[in-house]
């Protein structure tokens, strides 16, 4: 059968393209092998340029498979399938890019194309390092490639293609027996609605590339093993390090604004194994960034730079693993799932491949890597340098092992879960946390090799002193009254404290050198920003209305706390909330979309004058797939967030309508009062643009003016329409006044006493609610400006590493 | 033996101290009849809404905290269930619930719960237009 109005060409390119990549990635890896192992320089540079080649081959042609999909997503070609699952021609152009990522095989593009990227930008120059690090790339690269392939392979289908047909892929379907089904498939399936958000638009691209910079290091890992050389090897790792430090951090970061901004589970952290395995080779990179510094200051720390580094990749596997096989299922509010047996195994050979092959080449050079014999001083930087890095590896250990808690009943065939992760997670990484940051904030004052007593004590007593009177304070103020987080937040301020001073009596004005402690003096803030936001995070909509039950908590006002976080507001009547008065005003849509208007007034307590008044709208998608996704809405101010959201509404397609029109006839000048308002009738208009007339020849159509006035004064005109078609048919449509929750209609026209009748509805408030939520999160900018610093502190490093030789 | 290996062998204590600490929060997911041995302890329960011969009771005008439903858990016992919280959208068309909480009488009173909805996951229903 012929099928009508596909469009198979770019797909079938789209295909080659793919096999291109997957055919070139063999040749690169395999040339650059060659050119590592030559001894004979000829040799060596013949099989390097033909790698280049294949490379370049290869790069172009992912960046062919990437335009092409997304040429595909672009113009609505939904007879491709991955088009048809994730997109919808609603949507605006730039949730097109989101669509682009939300499929395992967008993604794993996405990943491939940024290794393509850091790969013909690190092919520029010619080092010594340049070919087996490549073969490392490009074996990664045809891992990647694989996946995207959907061939059959003695029976087995290796991969899924993006570039697969949806009649190919739901062959069983009905519509496919006719030959113009495409006639019949008016829309995609959408994009997950949450994550139509700017920041899902961002957030993605800039963690793949965090993820594929992880990568050099780990290459760089394997060639200095593969070469047994170690020289002019830890400049390039550093900055690497660096890099994928700061990309990957803001990725992080940019999850976590996204998750604030568009989930409700009312915070930027919750973790959840989808955040937690993308920060664990976060933190292995940065522990191993602080050994790769120990190693260029002082040959220390070597063999535990090559371990981190290159767990920091596997580990970004790992977190690809955990994510995208579905295992998470149940511990998860992430919605990736299952997408096949096969990537599963597929994921675990690359995974086991890079993991092993490194161990094996590890441990079969372990005794000639270069290693210091003798001890370091207690007093040296690069002893405690180390112990911050081996403590981040042990928090590295906890959430693994607590997040890989799905992979354990897997194998073992338990049932074991966390009851309360957050609680579980907190109470061992805050330690941790300490820990670090009291290392952050000293480890300046310490001098590489060894540092006198007297000297150390000298300089850090004043900052010491500051930041104990400082946390005291704000510990006070703040009323920390758990020990553990007051001593996180003296660790903070010190931190934060101890650096700036660094900065203050050592480097002066010489930016270029700040890098190392601007990025502490982030690091210092957002601890003291998450201290703040989060343990005196305080839901403010305790709700008035109702009866209590027993939460089965130690206190009544636990139990309170525990069963009254969601208020109920009916339309149009004001509750008191938090200092607040607070009015639901109604619900307006766009498109899908549902924004409830929500208005915040702050009044003086004695006068009634009003000295504050916002409007927050919130808004929720009744999605046909998911039911009701709720975003929030945020009112920012300098100190704290109020942060609103909708937990649940009714639906208004489902309320009876039972009250009846009432009806007045007026004249010109005359009022009708109702429930909020009144309105003034003020005479005949022409009609012809409202939305319910459209006009025809020999209609007569007149509309009648009425001034609306609610009783805080706002104003707005209606006029409902009233016409005579083909001489005897009479039509009076409805008119919705949303604002006013009224519904008007002309009646009749009574010419002899030059009067209009008027008909009116208010269907009752109580029909109308909705019951939302509120949170306050006190100095959550203390948290962003902190993340700023640290992202500017990794760049200045950076630029420093550049710029110097 | 010198300072620096005794803080390292700190080090190893802590994060062992650390893993023995967390034994504690572990649990596997429990029935309502295992839950019940120990009333008032919170666990998670895997289940699925039960709505044969039940019925949901959720009136926020009354109170927007209390949804009041059965379920049903997997070993085949359902349970009336309070949750402390708004009814959440949809919550009919959910296919399995985690839910965490204790047993308290011959309920499950209930803080939190994940739900699965199928159709968030199988996409493979074809919405036909005219």
């Amino acid at each position: 059968m012929e099928f009508q109005n596909e469009h198979l060409i770019p797909g079938n390119i789209g295909h080659f393209l793919a096999l291109l990549s997957f055919v070139a990635s063999i040749v690169g890896a395999i040339s650059f092998f060659i050119s590592t192992r030559s001894k004979l320089p000829t040799n060596e540079s013949h099989w390097y340029r033909l790698g280049r080649s294949a490379f370049t081959v290869h790069a172009l042609s992912v960046f062919g498979v990437f335009s092409i999909l997304f040429y595909l997503i672009f113009n609505h070609y939904f007879e491709y399938h991955y088009v048809w699952d994730h997109s919808s021609k609603a949507l605006p152009f730039k949730y097109l890019l989101s669509c682009f990522w939300e499929g395992q095989e967008g993604s794993f593009l996405l990943w491939m194309i940024w290794h393509s990227i850091l790969g013909l930008i690190y092919l520029r120059k010619k080092t010594q390092w340049t070919a087996p690090v490549m073969s490392v790339v490009s074996l990664a690269q045809f891992f990647l490639s694989v996946s995207l392939l959907g061939l059959y392979f003695f029976g087995e289908k290796i991969g899924s293609s993006p570039f697969a047909l949806l009649r190919d892929v739901m062959s069983e379907a009905p519509i496919f027996q006719q030959a113009n089904y495409l006639t019949l498939i008016q829309d995609g399936n959408g994009l997950n609605p949450l994550l139509q958000n700017y920041w899902m638009v961002i957030h993605p691209p800039v963690l793949f590339l965090g993820f594929a910079s992880t990568l050099f290091p780990f290459a760089y890992v394997i060639a200095a093993l593969w070469k047994n050389n170690y020289d002019n090897w830890i400049q390039p790792v550093i900055k690497w390090s660096l890099f994928g430090g700061m990309i990957l951090g803001t990725g992080i970061m940019m999850g976590g604004a996204w998750a604030y901004e568009s989930l409700n589970f009312g915070g930027y952290w919750a973790w959840d194994p989808v955040e937690n395995s993308s920060l664990v080779p976060w933190l292995v990179l940065i522990a191993g960034l602080h050994t790769a510094v120990i190693y260029k200051a002082t040959k220390y720390s070597l063999r535990s730079t090559l371990l981190f580094l290159m767990l920091s990749f596997v580990l970004v596997l790992y977190s690809t693993f955990l994510t995208r096989t579905g295992i998470l299922g149940e511990t998860s509010v992430h919605a990736f799932t299952g997408e096949g047996n096969y990537l599963g195994i597929y994921l675990v050979l690359f995974l086991l491949t890079f993991l092993l092959g490194g161990l094996a080449l590890f441990f079969y050079r372990y005794k000639s890597i270069p290693d210091h014999r003798k001890e370091e001083e207690l007093s040296s930087r690069e002893f405690w340098m180390f112990i911050g890095s081996l403590v981040l590896m042990i928090s590295v250990v906890q959430i693994t092992y607590t997040t890989s808690m799905p992979v354990w009943n897997e194998i073992f065939g338990t049932k074991l879960t966390v009851v309360d992760p957050v609680e579980h997670y907190n109470s061992i990484q805050i330690w941790l946390a300490i820990l670090v940051a009291l290392g952050t904030a000293l480890i300046y004052y310490l001098k590489f090799k060894k540092t006198s007593t007297a000297f150390f004590i000298k300089k850090i007593l004043p900052p010491f002193i500051a930041s104990a009177i400082i946390s005291a304070l704000i510990i006070y103020f703040q009323d920390l009254s758990s020990v553990p987080v007051a001593i996180l937040m003296f660790c903070g301020v010190f931190t934060v404290v101890a650096n700036a001073a660094y900065i203050a009596q050592n480097k002066k004005l010489n930016i270029k050198k700040w890098g190392g402690n601007m990025a502490h003096i982030g690091f210092g803030l957002m601890l003291i920003g998450i201290v703040l936001s989060s343990f005196n995070k305080n839901v403010i909509s305790v709700n008035r209305l109702g009866v209590d039950f027993d939460m089965g908590k130690e206190t009544v006002a636990e139990n309170k706390k525990e069963s009254r976080e969601n208020l109920l507001l009916f339309r149009d009547i004001p509750v008191d909330m938090a200092g607040y008065s607070l009015t639901y005003e109604g619900d307006t849509v766009v498109g899908p979309d549902h924004f409830y208007s929500v208005r915040y007034i702050k009044r003086e307590n004695d006068t009634g004058r009003i000295t504050e008044e916002f409007i927050l709208k919130p808004n929720a998608q009744i999605n046909p797939k998911m039911g009701l996704v709720s975003n929030p809405d945020t009112k920012h101010y300098l100190t704290k967030d109020i942060f609103t959201y909708i937990t649940s509404t009714v639906d208004k397609s489902k309320i009876k309508d039972t009250i009846a029109f009432k009806t007045k006839e007026v004249s010109v000048g005359d009022s009708i009062y109702f429930t909020n308002g009144v309105m003034i009738y003020r005479g005949f208009g022409q009609g012809s643009d409202k939305p319910n007339y459209q006009a025809q020849d020999g209609d007569i159509a007149v509309t009648a003016n009425l001034d609306l006035m609610d009783l805080n004064g706002k104003t707005l005109k209606a006029n409902p329409i009233y016409y005579i078609r083909n001489k005897r048919d009479v039509f009076n449509p409805i008119d919705t006044i949303k604002q006013f929750n009224l519904y008007l209609r002309v009646n009749k026209i009574i010419p002899e006493r030059k009067t209009v009748e008027i008909a009116y509805k208010q269907p009752s408030s109580m029909d109308d609610y909705i019951i939302m939520k509120a949170i306050e999160f006190p100095y959550i900018n203390i948290l962003w400006i902190g993340i700023i610093l640290m992202v500017l502190g990794f760049l200045l490093s950076l630029y420093k590493r550049f710029t110097s030789k | 033996m010198k300072s620096t290996h005794i803080i390292i062998l700190l080090l190893i204590a802590a994060s062992f101290a650390i893993i023995v600490s967390m034994v504690g929060d572990f649990s596997t997911y429990q029935t309502f009849e295992t839950a019940a041995e120990k009333p008032g302890k919170e666990f998670q329960i895997i289940a699925k809404l039960d709505t044969i011969n039940k019925t949901m009771e959720y009136d926020p005008i009354k109170d927007p905290n209390r949804f009041v439903f059965y379920a049903k858990d997997e070993s085949g016992i359902s349970q009336k269930v309070i949750f402390s919280g708004a009814k959440p959208q949809d919550f009919e068309r959910s296919s399995k619930l985690t839910m965490t909480g204790s047993m308290d009488g011959e309920t499950f009173k209930c803080r939190e719960i994940l739900m699965k909805c199928p159709s968030k996951y199988e996409n493979d229903q074809i919405a036909i237009g005219s």
